[in-house]
């Protein structure tokens, strides 16, 4: 059985005339963190939404552990735990009843949920309504969300905005441990410090297309930049 | 427990949650706007007892009411649906199964379409009606059911002509509404007055509801699983594709602050590409205003105006009561808007909290929207009355200021009150248009109080205005 968790084949969408995702193809393999990179608009968010099965890829397909997940597959779903960039929450339900819930619609086990809260430091805000968060406090409990039910795969959508840097370290040393764990995990991050530390390989993406996509080590040997800041090997490459 | 319940239980708890927050509107303001609207309204219907709608006439009215609270549901219905800025959207990224998130909708829909038949019951018993009775509850609850449905129906329907612009199906799918929207209609005029129909037109009526339920349910299920998916980008997207500018800020700047001339401009802009499908509905309502008027007007259902009396006398000749009367409703329709705009806006106005914007420019902004929107008001009715030749020349030019009197009064008073309750833009929309109409039918009655009216009420409405604004700006509602 191949260890390829994450399998996406030629993905194209459009809206209208405008080509969000120009037929994209990567694979991302058990106990591997992939980032994906690029500026706003070059359709980062599109194809996560496309893998989560959250919109339709006009061509192309997606598997996730193996199965066909093009067309919203809901079984396909139970190995996901995803992040989006915008996470709206209801606001007259605590940050412990959210996660209940998703713990309850995920089948996961109820006990993650205070195992959750304590790992993201919400236990003191778990009893609070979630629409008195703050940003940081909406990512985590995000963050938290994602990771109930143990998952096989990994999809965040920015999850550093917000957090503070002790809990951008804690994330990055719990998104290491899923990784020794044998998670496919896809980052989308703009912190490009973080992209280079955490992952495996990073994909960078100019105008729909994934215009380069290699460890962060080859690719600064790609753009001849071995001592220079991570972003300007982004800047070099996603022009 | 399964999906289902789970999410609406949550949401559930989540709106018990509000209303434990907001007791003063359940147990202060709604008691008062009810016993207000059952001691005003109710004494009204007393006192026209001879005049006794049809039983067409009040079926024609149901269905018009059902038909409008279908349009009015389409922006909600398609958020339910699709999760538009709504924390179900979540919960797409979660293994569910299509059929949850589509029970769940329903349950959404059918659960405020279960208010509203409360409501019109309700309504119905202040009219002078009998409560409902235990046999009418079953046309009730299929009132319910088939309204969701429809709803829900109408909803897909809509997003899905946007994408695909199919027209077989949208043609299908409105062969499918109107019959369903008079069933509605119909059923809502059976369960608040059951002697309208025969005992074998009601068995016939109720078989078709259910009849309607069990196939609009299955075409809903097959519609929402063939279509969610590739029609859920562009309902998300639906609303960031280019438009024209049709509201110049520049020349608004000439006329007001700059602070009130942007909001001025972006709330014009948002009505005129249509924020809720309650901008259509309002403009529906406005026409079915203006063409009630003109069939009144032209059919001569109002008796004629004494021959003799003063000039000044004609401000009370039936024609120009009803001319004055349409002008004052068509407002009060319009200004419905500021609540559902002012709702609508409301996760946007960080910006506003942001900048050093003062509670006096957020009212004003909302003041000088409800003139701009209800502007038409008194030119539509005004020219109804000049093109039926229903009143004197001699007329026409005093009767265009008493309709201008009645706009510049009634969408103050709808602007001074826009921060009134800006999260419950239905409530707000009941206590404006009451208010509005309450003072609207003085006027029209004898314009000279409507003047005192406005005068006394000018600064402390100005001043309250201007105190919600800002206290909405400290506390963000809550």
């Amino acid at each position: 059985m191949s260890d390829t968790l994450i399998e996406v084949e030629a993905v194209v969408k459009r809206y209208g005339a405008i080509v969000a995702v120009a037929g994209v193809s990567l694979r991302v393999r058990a106990g591997e963190i992939y980032a994906l990179v690029g500026a706003n608009g070059a359709g980062k968010s599109t194809l996560i939404r496309m893998i989560m099965g959250l919109t339709t890829p006009d061509t192309g397909r997606v598997l996730i552990c193996n199965e066909d997940h093009t067309h919203q597959g809901a079984t396909t779903k139970r190995h996901l735990g995803y992040l989006p960039e915008e996470l709206t929450l209801y606001n007259r339900l605590t940050g412990r009843e959210y996660l209940e819930l998703v713990a309850g619609l995920k089948t996961a086990d109820a006990a993650q949920v205070p195992e959750a809260l304590r790992f993201f430091e919400l236990e003191a805000a778990a009893d609070k309504l979630a629409g008195g968060y703050s940003l940081g406090m909406r990512k985590k409990l995000g963050l938290a969300a994602a990771m109930l039910g143990e998952p096989e795969v990994f999809m965040l959508d920015e999850p550093l905005n917000g957090l503070d840097v002790e809990m951008m370290r804690k994330l990055r040393l719990r998104l290491e441990d899923e990784r020794r764990r044998g998670r496919a995990i896809v980052v989308s991050s703009h912190v490009m410090s973080f992209v280079e530390r955490v992952s495996d390989r990073v994909g960078v993406m100019r105008a729909g297309l994934l215009v380069a996509e290699d460890t962060p080590a080859r690719l600064r040997e790609l753009t001849a930049m071995p001592d220079a800041p991570f972003e300007d090997v982004f800047f070099q490459l996603a022009g | 427990m399964n999906p289902f319940r789970r999410l609406i239980g949550a949401t559930l708890r989540s709106q018990l949650r509000w209303a434990r927050e907001h007791l003063y509107y359940w147990l202060v303001l709604g008691p008062v706007i009810v016993g207000f609207t059952a001691f005003t309204v109710a004494r009204v219907v007393d006192n026209l007892s001879d005049w006794q709608p049809s039983a067409s006439t009040l079926i024609v009215a149901a269905i018009a009411f059902e038909g409008a609270l279908i349009a009015l549901s389409l922006s909600r219905g398609a958020a339910e649906i699709y999760h538009l800025r709504r924390p179900e959207a979540y919960f797409d990224a979660l293994p569910l199964t299509p059929a949850t998130h589509l029970h769940a909708a329903l349950a959404a829909r059918a659960g405020r379409t279960l208010v509203v038949a409360i409501a019109a019951s309700a309504a119905h018993r202040m009219a002078g009606g009998a409560w409902i009775e235990p046999l009418s509850w079953l046309p009730l609850v299929l009132l319910v059911s088939v309204t969701s449905l429809t709803e829900t129906l109408a909803a897909l329907n809509w997003i899905h002509w946007g994408h695909t612009r199919n027209q077989r199906v949208a043609a299908l799918a409105l062969l499918l509404l109107f019959p369903a929207a008079a069933a509605c209609g119909a059923l809502l005029a059976m369960a608040v007055s059951g002697d309208l129909f025969s005992a074998s037109t009601k068995r016939w009526l109720m078989l078709s509801a259910a009849l309607i339920s069990v196939i609009f349910y299955f075409v809903v299920r097959l519609q929402h699983g063939r279509w969610r998916a590739a029609d859920m980008e562009y309902a998300r997207r639906l609303q960031s594709s280019n438009h024209l500018r049709l509201v110049s800020l520049e020349r608004l700047r000439r006329r007001f602050a700059y602070a009130v001339a942007a909001q001025l401009a972006r709330d014009l802009q948002l009505t005129l590409r249509a924020f809720s499908s309650a901008v259509y509905v309002v403009g529906g309502m406005a026409a079915l205003v203006v063409g009630g008027l003109t069939t009144i007007l032209l059919t001569h259902l109002l008796p004629p105006a004494a021959a003799s009396g003063g000039w000044l006398d004609l401000t009370w000749t039936p024609q120009v009561l009803a001319i004055k009367s349409a002008c004052a409703l068509m407002v009060a329709v319009l200004a419905a808007l500021v609540p559902l705009l002012v709702a609508y806006e409301l996760p946007m106005m960080w910006q506003e909290r942001a900048t050093a914007m003062s509670g006096l420019d957020l009212c004003t902004a909302k003041l000088w929207y409800a003139r701009a929107v209800s502007l038409i008001a008194p030119f539509a009715t005004w020219l109804v009355a000049l093109l039926t030749r229903q009143v004197p020349a001699i007329y026409l030019l005093p009767l265009l200021a008493e309709c201008l009197w009645l706009w510049w009064m009634m969408s103050s008073l709808a602007g001074w009150l826009a921060f009134e309750m800006p999260t419950r833009p239905g409530l707000a929309i009941i206590v404006l248009t009451t208010g509005q109409l309450a003072a609207g039918a003085l006027a029209v009655i004898f314009w000279p109080a409507g003047l005192i009216i406005h005068v006394q009420a000018t600064h402390s409405l100005r001043e309250r205005g201007r105190h919600m604004a800002r206290l909405y700006l400290l506390t963000e509602g809550d």
